[in-house]
């Protein structure tokens, strides 16, 4: 379990990821159905190395309710049948949405950091 | 203490441990999910907690979910709203009538041994309204109470009512909502 190299090493919001991690999982779904315990280690395999368990699973339960996720029952030798989750056509949808909301976003957080440096500030006060 | 006992041991410790977060986890989700939303939670937290404590040990596994209480109110967001705890209504029930059993024994415990002490041959009293008995005779000792009694059944007939007031009192409330 590494953290990627571009990730900074700074401790993750837990407001900021409660936002995003919806998001985040449809997307991990997309790529390959999994179940919950699964899904937890490839979301810190991609840099969340923080994420508690108890974060993602009521957020599968929630998705899966909204209808953006669907589920099935596998037979496990190990014991009981586990659940792999899967995207449906609406959590396809609601992916592209929520993509689509993060990059405007994040466009505008961008341009807001930009812009409002001290240097920017204290040239608009000289003119 | 050979190697497979020390492995069975901790299966159990992890066994136990698992069971009871996740009891305590019932025990919250009651509250706002039905009983096959709970099962079905349940179901797959146990295989998932079961994966993860292989891998990095129960304590983590635990540590990693929080508390059962916030867990609960996390799923309770997609539940459908307040419902009446009936299985810890039924909890408290059973200890509650427990504790009233128990302190009547130990009180007629405590008359049998004055007899004891003072000789005399038996004793009546009464606790908290439930006629008791002792006596010290020669074939035996023993202690009793009245199970014919109206009044035995006092501590029943309150926690029944305290029960159905309370689930009237919840539905009061949510048909307010």
């Amino acid at each position: 379990m590494t953290q990627p190299s571009r990730t900074p090493a700074v401790p993750q919001d837990a407001q900021s990821l409660r936002g995003v991690l919806p998001m985040l999982i449809l997307c991990q779904l997309q790529s390959a159905e999994s179940y919950g315990y699964e899904l937890v280690v490839r979301l810190q395999n991609i840099g969340l190395t923080d994420l508690a368990t108890g974060t993602v699973y009521p957020v599968l339960s929630r998705l899966e309710q909204d209808g953006s996720l669907t589920s099935r029952l596998v037979a496990s030798t190990a014991g009981p049948a586990r659940k792999y989750y899967s995207l449906s056509e609406a959590g396809e949808a609601a992916l592209d949405l929520a993509t689509a909301r993060w990059r405007s976003l994040t466009a505008i957080v961008e341009t807001g950091l930009g812009v409002t440096t001290t240097e920017d500030l204290a040239g608009e006060d000289q003119k | 203490m050979n190697t497979q006992t020390i492995e069975a041991r901790s299966s159990f410790g992890v066994w136990r441990r698992r069971e009871s977060y996740l009891f305590r986890l019932e025990l919250w989700l009651e509250e706002s999910l039905s009983s096959s939303e709970r099962r079905s939670i349940l179901r797959e937290i146990r295989d998932n907690v079961t994966v993860d404590a292989a891998a990095r040990g129960i304590d983590a596994a635990l540590d990693s979910l929080g508390s059962p209480r916030t867990l609960a109110r996390s799923f309770a967001e997609t539940g459908r709203g307040s419902r009446p705890s009936w299985n810890r209504a039924i909890y408290w029930f059973t200890g509650l009538l427990m504790l009233w059993w128990t302190l009547a024994f130990t009180y007629t415990a405590g008359m049998l041994s004055a007899l004891l002490d003072s000789g005399a041959e038996s004793a009546e009293s009464s606790f908290l309204g439930l006629p008791v008995s002792a006596f010290n005779r020669e074939s035996g000792i023993g202690i009793g109470w009245e199970a014919s009694s109206v009044v035995a059944l006092i501590p029943l007939m309150v926690m029944i009512a305290a029960a159905i007031l309370a689930g009237r009192l919840w539905r009061v409330r949510i048909g307010r909502r």
